[in-house]
């Protein structure tokens, strides 16, 4: 089977991740839209490695995996230490770096 | 085809559940819809043949990620944001953002689809091809060793061979009986040359067309009278079915003729039902190739058109040799060929079966395995894993400062500065009115006797 189906299918994956990122205002859930990108562009690279026979794709999307195991336990840190000094973790909120 | 179906359908399933995560009120149920976008995810890596992925998929996202981020929201209680009007001065910008990004995304995609798509297949960066020589002379016989069989005029008998491909040595000394491993040569037209070992004057030469990307065995057999001959063979290495291995019989047996093998299923019921005729008049030099299901057989060699005599009948005089316990694997492709040995001890000519070796081919079988991925990582991608795992662990230290409170504890300069003026006594007698000094209870006076002593 041809890859294109699942290359629509990690975009559109990647747009609805994006459109969280940009539209939810609960933190966490921004959180969590992009880790749902991440997925999209890994299932891309398993796809194109699927296609051309290369396991390096695997490789790459291994480490993803593991370095947005990193990012969400540092995140998710700073999630907490947010809640505890403003007792909100509502991204509208969270504007004390504005200009 | 099935593929298709459960890609469509597990396909689907993703998007819903991406978009219910995004259409929950409440961040649980968010993060629930996103472990069964993520299980779907793995399901479709399953599909594309990738099992070490959608296990790793499987334990570090949907478990460990997801369990993480179900805490922090529970810890939080981060379940609902209280509703109230976004303090955002232009609400539309999000809006106008994400339809850009979205064109943009799928634009993109669809340009690099159609530019893939218009191109033609890519040539091969090397145009290379494999070559290997799989020696089938008679073997055990000593070299120089004059033999008579059947009448025949002696002449001396080769057993080691070297292989030069336009006029290189390819192949030093190949014992009869064993190949070489497969080896990368420029893809074209070569010529071929055997040699009787160490011996600088050809015994037989041919040309060979490799065609790019192709597996070629040169496989040298003997004749009925002694003389060798160069035999050439294409290697198959397009996918096996499921739970079934290939296996390639070349007959490079002399002096019998054609040959048929059935196989054995039960060692212990040596009946009709249980022989299957895997190969029936199979001509000296020629191959046949089949596909049997995985596991251990015994092999018989019978004489050529009297294969279905034998399965019905067990005649014990058309049965010329048994080749016991032949491993047939799963998913691999093997060649196996039929050659002759001679006896040490009786000098009787025999059949015997030169493993060939497994192939493996571009698309090997356990890609995506464990195994292969694990090979990769370990070996070519050490250093990358080891900066990794330091990424990881600079994370967790960074996790600790974060989260440390500095002001958990009672800071200890406040606690020395205090000075007490009065006693604690007369500050309550103060406060209250009383005099609690005077009847204040006492500790019990130690008595006099120390204990145990």
């Amino acid at each position: 089977m041809a890859i294109d189906a699942y290359i629509i299918l990690s975009a559109v994956l990647f747009s609805m991740g994006v459109l969280g990122v940009l539209l939810k205002r609960n933190a966490i859930l921004v959180f969590m839209s992009v880790e749902l990108m991440l997925n999209a562009s890994n299932l891309a690279l398993v796809a194109f490695a699927r296609q051309w026979g290369g396991l390096e794709g695997h490789l790459f999307v291994f480490f993803v995996i593991t370095v947005a195991a990193a990012e969400v336990a540092v995140g998710l840190a700073l999630i907490v230490a947010i809640f505890r000094t403003k007792q909100s973790i509502n991204i509208d909120e969270l504007h004390q770096m504005e200009g | 085809m099935i593929e298709n179906v459960l890609f469509g359908i597990v396909g689907i399933f993703a998007v819903f559940a991406a978009a219910m995560m995004l259409g929950s009120k409440n961040a649980v149920h968010s993060a629930l819809w996103l472990i069964v976008n993520f299980i779907c995810v793995a399901v479709l890596y399953l599909i594309l043949e990738a099992s070490f992925l959608a296990m790793v998929q499987i334990a570090v996202y949907a478990g460990a990620i997801m369990v993480l981020f179900l805490f922090v929201i529970m810890l939080l209680g981060a379940e609902r944001l209280p509703v109230g009007e976004s303090v955002r001065t232009y609400p539309w910008v999000g809006g106008a953002a994400l339809a850009l990004v979205l064109s943009l995304v799928i634009m993109l995609s669809l340009v690099i689809l159609f530019a893939g798509q218009a191109e033609t297949t890519p040539e091969p960066v090397n145009a290379t091809a494999q070559l290997r020589l799989l020696n089938a002379a008679i073997e055990g016989t000593e070299e120089t060793e004059t033999v008579a069989m059947e009448g025949e005029a002696t002449q001396p008998v080769v057993t080691h061979v070297d292989l030069y491909v336009n006029g290189e040595l390819f192949a030093d000394d190949i014992e009869a009986g064993h190949a070489t491993d497969f080896t990368e040569v420029p893809a074209g037209d070569h010529t071929i040359a055997i040699h009787a070992a160490g011996d600088a004057t050809p015994l037989l030469t041919s040309a060979i067309s490799l065609a790019p990307q192709s597996s070629l065995t040169v496989i040298v057999r003997p004749t009925a009278d002694h003389a060798l001959v160069v035999d050439t063979l294409n290697d198959d290495f397009t996918p096996v079915q499921r739970r079934n291995g290939r296996v390639t019989v070349y007959n490079a047996f002399p002096g019998v003729g054609a040959i048929s093998i059935v196989r054995v299923n039960s060692i212990l019921f040596d009946d009709s039902r249980n022989l299957d005729i895997l190969v029936s008049n199979l001509a000296q030099g020629d191959s046949a190739s089949v596909e049997i299901p995985e596991g251990r057989y015994e092999w018989r060699v019978i004489e050529a058109g009297r294969e279905e005599e034998y399965r019905n009948t067990l005649a014990e005089d058309a049965l010329l040799y048994r080749l016991p316990d032949i491993e047939i694997e799963r998913g691999v492709s093997k060649l196996q060929v039929l050659a002759a040995e001679t006896d040490a001890v009786s000098g009787q000519v025999r059949a015997d079966l030169i493993d060939g070796g497994n192939l493996v081919g571009d698309a090997a079988p356990n890609f995506g395995t464990p195994e292969s991925v694990g090979g990769l990582l370990f070996i070519d991608y050490l250093l990358p894993l080891q900066l990794v795992a330091l990424l990881l662990l600079a994370a967790m230290v960074g996790v600790i400062v974060l989260t440390h409170r500095e002001d958990s504890q009672p800071k200890p300069s406040r606690a020395t500065r205090r000075k007490v003026s009065r006693p604690l006594t007369s500050v309550i007698a103060a406060q209250t009115g009383t005099d609690v000094s005077t009847n204040a209870p006492q500790l019990p006076q130690p008595t006099q006797d120390p204990v145990g002593d």
